[in-house]
């Protein structure tokens, strides 16, 4: 096991283009699996091609085990590769596939042959050994990837798009092998993706890339609950997460929604995070499952504050899409469900102050976000 | 479908009959089972042909093949000045054998070709008598043409089957460890075998016909040095108007080309489920 | 699905199918299709790809011709009546744009075809919402072949949706747009179609696509149809292990067994594993002929017991997979079958652990394990 550092590293492909990689210093630990998730050209590709060896550094290290390996060539940095279109040796067996790394660093025949079986056991491919691989469904392809990968016990492996040639049910059955194997095998691994189920499903921790320059590394459980910054917020989560303009008022930790015409009184303990502003901006962030929405009713309390415009309905939770009444803005909600709500029915939001995220309004900056 | 019948096959099924036939200067006269056959392989300039044709095909190809296959190696690998290299390389190919033979005739035919004069001579080689008419060299020099004649086109076509090549196993290749011998061995190889083996049949049936620059060169001499099948055939057929025999080395020929056609195929099949 | 009715001709408005059949060499692709879409209404075609919905969707625009049945628009027998005149408008799920015509001309085109002397002067500007909505305002000079495979659906799509048909029929319509955009599309063209007043068919592989833009849902499967019904009828009371399996992620957990009388209960026995059926289930559970049946069990209607408990099913921790706002947690039981559990909280849980599973009682489905057809009965 081995862990993998990144030090200050940048990438610039030419001097006519910014940065691909901008500064990026991130530490994948020993035996994690470890997910860059950005939109397309955010510089996900080119650190895992950087740490594969297969494209130069501009600036920086990469140590593996503390170990400088940016001078060492793809073959001696002792990794392995999952690609996204597989790969693999379409002139070899299944067997000879997964047996090509171990037999080009000459392992001998014995150890060979049984490694070759567990990987082959542990895949649930050994019935089918023999098969080329080219008549094997995409899905089939890439365990037998996943088996060459980790056939020779790597210091890492690489994970490029691994299931996006995939369709649906192989997809999610793929993912949860990954993360089993992974996990049983404990070695460690950066895998690359623009999905954020898939990032979310299989990873420990992930690490969210915009523009070539890092936003944020955290569990999937963190990133959700504590987004470092509004890109982060509305990158993570399906429906994504409601931002909207907040005030400081003068009262300590009072903080009000002009949309809604209320106001939220944020905790003691947090209220460290803006003390030193008052009366100033802020952008207020929600997930649509904490967002309450209750029947309207009569009495200044239960008034309505927005409409149902749209209900889509999903079994098990439905999400509401809502106009609110005084300036027309929309936010999501999700229920569980099958819930009561329908299209045109008046509601009574409500904010709670305990599931809201606080942001900087000029910078987008997580107001109690700290590294 | 019919016409391509005829056309194909109507000849062939002619060579046959007169094979089996006495048939010289122009008259064909009493069936005589496999006498041409015999005559044909108990003489001397027959065997002698089938030398000639073997050292065509066991050392011009061969040769050919892995300077073609190094050639494209290097091409694949991306020069400088690729895109100019590549038509240059068409020239020998594109050339007319005739024209080929003339060349090489100004090149290397004694004391007034231009290389022959300056190199071989000056160095006193081949003294006083042209390369061509030399018991010794004669048959080297045409395999060398042959070989500076089809070289460049397997480089060209070997070229276009590693353009061909996907390129994925080559980026897991090199992850996975591999040196550029054990990628060349176990990877591009394997997977241009099938273009390997259709050019190689292709340019066994060439070498093994080969006739046109001999001619312009040699005529076959000196004495029967450089005398190929093709050529024995015609001296047979136009020189001493043995039609019958000539024939009979025809069908020989054929009966090569077939048995040896079937044996790649078969393999073929086998090892590349190719075609 | 009663004789009279599918033997009465009627004038109902909308489209309507009777006993529609298909045939392909021998092979039976659709069978006995009976199905109505009232105008303005969306109805969702679900079922798994090779069921049968692009041939269903192809007889309908008239492009295929049933070996058996009728399809009738607003009551008048369409069946016979060639593509061109039914004024039905159908997106591909191949896309069929024009090559040489951009993506505005692709758009442009049907209302070409349709309008004599010109194009009413707002058409453009209802091209360019349309365009906009769909993200792709800003290819709209581009050829097809310059487009990603989502940019072309989104053009399909936008192709199908300008017209002013008798009925829509979106086949596939969104299946190839990465996540995010398909979660955000299928809610707005929603909400166009919410303003049309024809009936509208939206084919999709995917039972929560479905759930979320249909007003009912037809399940189709192997050419036949399983269930008809609401969303919610769809979700809570599936018709069928198979038309169960299709909704849900992930999908429903289906245990195959046994059942057998105990004193005064009935148990469910899965290999080495036995469950005692709630009361309310223990009723209907006599319905089921022969003993063997399928016990379904909703991810998000199992919990998490940690320690010694008679009433949970003993498993193994096989896989996490957490997704933020909840997790998927893979069981496996003793016998080896896998459940899967959906969950908001996984806290410290390990591979490997062994937990026990709870169910809510009213979250447990049975079905009849010869036919896979519903053997439960709630409210």
């Amino acid at each position: 096991m081995t862990a993998v550092e990144f030090q200050s590293v940048s990438k610039r492909y030419s001097a006519e283009t910014p940065l691909a990689v901008a500064n990026l210093n991130l530490l994948c630990r020993e035996g994690e699996l470890l997910a860059l998730l950005g939109p397309s050209g955010c510089g996900k590709s080119s650190t895992l091609k950087m740490a594969a060896g297969l494209e130069d550094l501009t600036e920086g290290e990469i140590l593996f085990g503390g170990r400088p390996v940016s001078a060492l060539s793809a073959g001696r940095r002792n990794i392995a590769m999952v690609f996204e279109d597989y790969c693999l040796y379409p002139n070899l067996t299944i067997e000879d596939n997964i047996a090509f790394p171990l037999s080009v660093r000459g392992v001998d025949k014995n150890e060979r042959r049984q490694r070759v079986g567990d990987v082959l056991a542990m895949l649930g491919l050994h019935d089918i050994a023999k098969r080329k691989v080219t008549d094997l469904s995409g899905g089939a392809q890439q365990r037998v990837a996943i088996g060459r990968a980790m056939v020779r016990d790597p210091d890492l492996i690489l994970f490029d798009e691994p299931l996006s040639h995939l369709d649906g049910d192989q997809r999610i059955h793929l993912r949860a092998e990954i993360s089993r194997l992974q996990k049983t095998r404990g070695i460690t691994s950066i895998l690359v993706t623009h999905d954020q189920n898939e990032a979310t499903a299989m990873a420990d921790r992930i690490a969210i890339m915009k523009g070539g320059v890092l936003q944020q590394v955290d569990t999937p459980a963190r990133l959700y609950a504590r987004p470092a910054n509004t890109f982060v917020a509305n990158f993570i989560g399906e429906p994504p997460m409601n931002l909207f303009p907040g005030e400081i008022g003068d009262d300590a930790g009072r903080i009000t929604i002009p949309m809604l015409g209320e106001d939220i009184v944020i905790g003691d303990e947090r209220r460290h995070a803006f003390a030193a502003r008052r009366h100033s901006g802020l952008t207020l962030g929600l997930r649509p499952e904490h967002l309450i929405v209750e029947a309207a009713g009569d009495g200044a309390e239960r008034q309505a504050n927005a409409v149902v415009t749209y209900r889509e309905p999903r079994g098990d939770a439905d999400s509401l899409v809502l106009r609110i009444l005084r300036d027309t803005s929309t936010m999501v909600a999700e229920l569980a469900g099958p819930c009561t709500f329908r299209t045109g029915d008046k509601v009574r939001l409500r904010v709670p102050a305990a599931n809201t995220n606080l942001f900087d309004s000029e910078s987008g900056v997580n107001l109690e976000f700290d590294t | 479908m019919i016409t391509l019948v005829l056309v194909s096959l109507v000849p062939f099924i002619y060579a046959v009959y007169l094979s089996f036939h006495q048939a010289k200067y122009g008259r064909v006269t009493d069936f005589i089972w496999f006498d041409n056959y015999v005559t044909l392989l108990t003489s001397g300039t027959f065997w002698n042909s089938m030398y000639v044709a073997g050292v065509f095909v066991l050392i011009a190809v061969p040769v050919e093949f892995m300077l073609g296959m190094a050639g494209a190696l290097v091409l694949n690998k991306g020069v400088w000045g690729r895109s100019i290299l590549v038509p240059l390389l068409f020239i020998p190919t594109m050339m007319a054998p005739i024209v080929v033979g003339l060349l090489w005739k100004i090149m290397l035919a004694g004391s007034w070709g231009v290389l022959s004069y300056n190199i071989i001579e000056r160095f006193d080689l081949v003294s006083g008598t042209s390369i061509f008419a030399s018991e010794r060299y004669a048959l080297l020099a045409l395999v060398f043409i042959d070989i500076w004649q089809w070289t460049p086109f397997m480089m060209l076509a070997f070229f276009a089957g590693l353009q061909a090549l996907p390129q994925g196993p080559y980026r897991a290749a090199a992850v996975d460890g591999a040196s550029q011998m054990q990628i060349f061995a176990r990877l591009t190889l394997p997977l241009m075998a099938p273009l390997l083996f259709v050019i190689g049949l292709l340019r066994f049936i060439d070498a093994f016909k080969i006739f046109d620059t001999i001619f312009i060169l040699t005529k076959g001499g000196p004495g029967t040095t450089t005398e190929s099948p093709s050529l024995l055939a015609y001296k047979m057929t136009f020189e001493f108007w043995n039609i019958g025999e000539a024939s009979a080395l025809a069908v020989f020929v054929w009966i090569i080309f077939f048995a040896v056609c079937t044996v790649f195929y078969h393999i073929a099949k086998k090892k590349l489920n190719a075609f | 699905m009663t004789a009279p009715l599918k033997s009465c001709k009627t004038a109902a408005d909308g489209l309507q199918l009777l006993n529609v059949s298909k045939t392909f060499d021998q092979t039976e692709v659709l069978h006995d299709i009976d199905l109505t879409v009232a105008p303005g209404e969306v109805l969702a075609l679900v079922g798994p790809s090779g069921a049968g919905k692009t041939t269903l969707c192809r007889i309908i625009a008239g492009l295929e011709t049933p070996s058996s049945g009728q399809c009738y628009m607003n009551g008048t027998d369409m069946t016979a009546m060639p593509p061109g005149d039914r004024r039905v408008a159908m997106m591909f799920e191949s896309y069929a744009l024009y090559p040489h015509l951009s993506v505005g001309d692709n758009v442009r085109s049907p209302l070409l075809a349709r309008a004599k002397g010109g194009l009413p002067p707002t058409a453009g500007q209802h091209i360019e919402q349309l365009l906009a909505v769909l993200e792709i305002a800003h290819l709209s000079d581009r050829l097809p072949s310059e487009l990603s495979g989502g940019q072309k659906q989104r053009t399909a799509l936008a192709r199908a949706l300008i017209q002013n048909p008798n009925a829509l029929l979106l086949d596939e319509p969104i299946s190839h747009l990465d996540a995010k955009l398909r979660h955000k599309l299928r809610g707005e063209i929603r909400q166009i179609l919410n303003a049309r007043p024809h009936p509208t068919i939206w084919s999709t592989p995917d039972g929560l696509e479905g759930l979320s833009v249909g007003d009912r849902i037809a399940v189709l499967i192997a050419g036949r149809i399983e269930q008809i019904g609401t969303p919610e009828d769809i979700w809570l009371r599936p018709a069928s292990v198979k038309v169960a399996r299709l909704f849900g992620d992930p999908p429903m957990n289906i245990l195959p067994g046994e059942l057998q009388d105990g004193q005064g209960r009935i148990d469910f026995h899965c290999r080495s594993m036995t469950m005692t059926l709630p009361p309310a289930l223990a009723a209907s559970a006599k319905a089921i002929k022969g003993r063997a049946a399928f016990l379904g069990l909703r991810p998000n209607g199992l919990t998490l017991h940690r320690g010694d408990d008679q009433s949970a099913i003993a498993t193994t921790v096989y896989s996490i997979e957490s997704f933020g706002k909840y997790a998927i947690v893979t069981l496996i039981t003793p016998p080896g079958d896998l459940i899967k559990l959906k969950t908001a909280d996984v806290q410290d849980l390990k591979l490997g652990d062994d937990v026990g599973v709870r169910y809510a009682s009213d979250q447990l489905l049975l079905f009849d394990g010869t036919t896979g057809r519903a053997a439960y009965v709630y409210s």
